[in-house]
């Protein structure tokens, strides 16, 4: 059987997916560099399994699968060792009001780090990445129904972490939402 | 306060666009009289702010790295030229690039090699005259090589392969010659490659002391990014 020829724009395709790659996989392990390596390894499977992808508008979910394949199989041969405590922000006895964005982006991620691993996947992939919720079970390779009871107990474990984070060192709701 | 209820799993969806336009306006409808869940929903909606805010697409890159590995654009142009290498392999009819268009990509992209004594050779073609070709560049490398740190791995995969399967190597007995008086040097098979082979039929009996990689791509970019030099035959 005659293959298909690798081609440059394929390999531009896979290549050009790599911040959000590295966006996903940083948010899954919370490591800037086990998220590079996970990154690569992603796009260098991907560039090899190129002619397994039929149809080039499924390729965000199906090199993000390629990337929780990697994920799951460095967790596998090596355990979660990550210690977000590691990560954690130090307050500077700064006013209530004065929250930084430093402290909301510390706060949320070690929220996320706090969660189960299949409920950190689901959300990440479709808040930051806004899959739809079947993409999502293709990726993670599960039900739908799976993905969304996920979804649910994510976003009710983040809302109870961050709201404690607002409760504590902010006034309110309002100026979470003013920094963009 | 309206009768149906809205689940909360509809404002998950709802949030996230999953929602039918009909599923839509009948949740939207009932929003309007259900403080609750409009509470909810906007908690939600919260939540992915705050997501998006704490994970930017850009800026996350870790910078430091960028001098110990080839950055992306690099090893995406040695994927192209080793897989456009593969995809000849396979495909007679077309004509390969020559050793010279090979090796001045790869000049072009790569970093100074650290390890100017470490070189992976690789032969992506079943071509006699190109297996004599990395038998002499292995041995003039051998040659020229100082000290312990000297390494050479030759690669191969597609066509190249033929080269370390003992149905088809002209050169078994000058390899494991080879192999024997130099312990620097190794010669790796593409697993992939072997297990295509087999899928069509060839049987693939390696020459004793071939070592194999699960993957011939990832191998030389692995090679390549500790700061190995690379040599396409």
């Amino acid at each position: 059987m005659i293959k298909t020829p690798w081609n440059k724009s394929r390999i531009d395709l896979i290549t050009q997916q790599r911040d959000r790659l590295y966006r996903i996989a940083f948010s899954w392990c919370g490591d800037a560099m086990l998220a590079d390596d996970l990154t690569q390894d992603a796009i260098s499977k991907a560039a090899e399994k190129q002619d397994q992808l039929a149809d080039l508008d499924k390729l965000p979910a199906w090199i993000f699968r390629i990337l929780h394949n990697c994920w799951m199989g460095y967790l596998r041969t090596h355990r979660p060792t990550l210690d977000i405590d590691n990560d954690e922000y130090v307050s500077e006895h700064q006013p209530e009001h004065d929250i930084s964005q430093t402290q909301i982006i510390h706060g949320v991620r070690q929220a996320i780090g706090k969660l189960p691993m299949g409920q950190r996947q689901a959300v990440t992939l479709v808040d930051l990445e806004e899959r739809s919720y079947a993409e999502v079970a293709e990726i993670l390779d599960i039900p739908i129904g799976t993905v969304m009871s996920r979804l649910n107990r994510a976003r009710a474990a983040l809302k109870s972490h961050l709201s404690h984070m607002s409760a504590s060192k902010t006034s309110g709701r309002t100026q979470l939402r003013s920094i963009k | 306060m309206s009768t149906d209820k809205i689940k909360i799993e509809e404002l998950h969806a709802l949030a996230d666009g999953e929602l039918t336009p009909g599923q839509r306006d009948r949740v939207l409808a009932a929003l309007e009289h259900d403080p609750e869940s409009q509470s909810i929903l906007s908690d939600i909606r919260h939540t992915k702010e705050l997501l998006k805010h704490a994970y930017p697409l850009k800026s996350l890159q870790p910078q430091h790295r960028q001098n110990l590995f080839l950055r992306f654009g690099q090893i995406a142009a040695i994927l192209l030229i080793m897989l456009t290498g593969f995809g000849l392999g396979w495909q007679s009819a077309m004509k390969s690039p020559s050793n010279d268009e090979s090796v001045a990509s790869l000049n072009s992209i790569l970093p100074d090699a650290k390890h100017p004594h470490k070189t992976i050779i690789y032969l992506g073609h079943g071509d006699h005259a190109k297996f004599r070709a990395a038998l002499d560049k292995a041995q003039d490398l051998l040659s020229r090589g100082t000290g312990d740190d000297t390494e050479i791995f030759v690669v191969a995969s597609a066509g190249g392969i033929d080269l370390m399967r003992k149905q088809t190597s002209p050169y078994q007995a000058e390899m494991v010659n080879l192999m024997n008086a130099n312990k620097a040097l190794r010669f790796v098979a593409c697993n992939n490659t072997i297990y295509r082979f087999q899928q069509e039929g060839k049987p693939v009996d390696l020459i004793e002391g071939t070592d194999v990689a699960p993957s011939a791509v990832e191998f030389v970019v692995r090679h390549l990014r500790q700061g190995w030099n690379y040599v396409s035959i």
